[in-house]
């Protein structure tokens, strides 16, 4: 039956980008590895923070790894209540997350919390990211919560 | 190549074991009924909670554990968020990892508690059962103070 | 079950999961009330308990609107679903973490959810929508100080 075939291949994929999503999470989490998270990326990808930066290609993706983790010394990516869109012929997918991250920038613990714009495209049998985008909804030292300092200076 | 049937249990599979730890936590939250958490795990099950608190062999050990937890942890809400699920080819184990965030009061203090779990299941009469649950504490924080200033509320 | 069944059962899991999550979003500041109330069916009830007992997408909606004034911010972080779906009908209880600004006060919300949902017309409506509300405590003060603000004041 084609048409069932099709329905086990959008929720396999499914599955899939919500794997790829939560291995972003760990390889972050685990210094910020640069190699293990470029390779996670289309070679053409873009990964765009906002005020965190725009990077495309995997060379300035991997360099923006590589300096994240000078800064973010420790970081708890939870990735919460995604939704993922994907039709036939399953090469190409959009993702809607939110992340709450607790992280300790140059020695200040912190809350991170933002929104993310995902497009996935599928090369071979893997799932890739092609484009992320972070929408920062506040970034805030723990002595002092969102309303007091919304986003705080880093330098 | 595995069969349409194979994949769709694979599905289902890796849906039950991500019912099985929000069931975990929702009875955790409800006051650590030992009996009720003890019918999750596997007869020869393993608890970890690492160098902080220890390992527990057993279901009747674990059973006695959660029991006593209530005791000083009186407030949790187990926030089980990201996780990753493997099922072996032979569908009747798996491993899997997942993030919490908890919130909770402990010996009448607000603590923060962030940690990750390395689980692995076991299916046992076609019911997903966990036979270890190895914790990773990333910070147990007193409210007031955050991870920067006391990562671990059990150190000195 | 037929495998059609199965595949079915799972679909159905999952598009449950996203109404839910949509409601989430409709609530992320600015409320937008409209959308929320359009999520529930036409005789749905929220219940919301010392807050009061909401039926019909008209008092929904109007409650919703209410909120936007007394909340300039907010995040919903919800997750941790146990789904079950039963031909036309599903149930569901998950776990939500929030960052309100009540009143110009940062505060943390944490609670747990349930719905029952029925599907008419290839969609999934809300019937019910319920909480219970752990705490909601000022961000300098923690649960164990303050366990409640009362967010209608």
């Amino acid at each position: 039956m084609a048409e069932l075939e099709e329905r086990v291949q959008r929720l396999e994929a499914i599955e899939a980008i919500r794997r790829l999503k939560i291995k972003y999470a760990q390889l972050c989490d685990n210094n910020y590895d640069p190699l293990g998270l470029t390779a996670l990326f289309t070679k053409d990808a873009v990964w765009d923070g906002g005020g965190l930066g725009r990077y495309e290609g995997h060379d300035e993706i991997r360099g923006f790894w590589e300096v994240a983790s000078k800064s973010f010394t420790f970081a708890l990516h939870y990735m919460i209540g995604h939704t993922i869109d994907v039709d036939p012929p399953f090469t190409v997918a959009l993702g809607h997350w939110y992340i709450w991250e607790p992280a300790t920038v140059n020695g200040r613990a912190v809350f991170l919390a933002a929104t993310y714009n995902d497009m996935y495209e599928k090369v071979g049998d893997d799932w890739f990211f092609k484009q992320v985008k972070a929408n920062l909804n506040f970034f805030t030292p723990y002595e002092d919560g969102w309303v007091k300092t919304p986003v705080m200076k880093t330098a | 190549m595995a069969s349409l049937e194979e994949r769709v249990q694979l599905l289902e599979d890796i849906e039950a074991i991500r019912r099985l730890k929000i069931k975990y936590a929702q009875i955790c939250d409800a006051g650590y009924d030992g009996t009720k958490l003890a019918a999750l795990f596997t007869e020869d099950a393993v608890w970890d909670g690492g160098e902080e608190f220890g390992v527990q062999n057993g279901n009747a050990a674990i059973r006695d554990m959660f029991n006593e937890m209530s005791n000083d942890l009186t407030f949790a809400l187990h926030y089980m968020i990201g996780h990753t699920i493997d099922v072996d080819p032979s569908g009747t184990s798996a491993k899997a990892h997942w993030y919490l965030w908890e919130p909770m009061t402990y010996q009448g203090r607000a603590i923060l508690n962030a940690i990750t779990y390395d689980d692995e299941c076991k299916k046992v009469n076609g019911e997903w059962l966990i036979s270890r649950m190895a914790l990773t504490f990333h910070f147990l924080t007193p409210y007031e103070d955050g991870w920067v200033k006391t990562r671990m509320v059990t150190e000195g | 079950m037929s495998l059609e069944d199965r595949v079915r059962t799972l679909e159905e899991t999952e598009a449950v999961r996203r109404v839910l999550a949509a409601v989430g979003a409709t609530c992320d500041a600015p409320y937008d009330a409209a959308a929320f109330a359009a999520l529930f069916a036409e005789d749905g009830v929220m219940d919301l308990m010392e807050m009061g007992v909401y039926t019909g997408r008209a008092a929904i909606q109007e409650f919703i609107e209410g909120m936007r004034t007394k909340v300039s911010f907010t995040m919903h972080y919800w997750d941790g679903y146990a789904i079950d779906v039963n031909g036309g009908d599903a149930t569901a209880t998950w776990y939500g973490f929030e960052t309100p600004n009540l009143n110009g006060t940062a505060h943390f919300g944490g609670l747990t959810h349930d719905a029952t949902l029925k599907k008419v017309d290839d969609r999934w409506w809300i019937t019910s929508l319920g909480q219970n509300l752990h705490f909601m405590s000022p961000y300098d003060k923690g649960w164990v100080k303050q366990r409640v603000t009362d967010q209608t004041a």
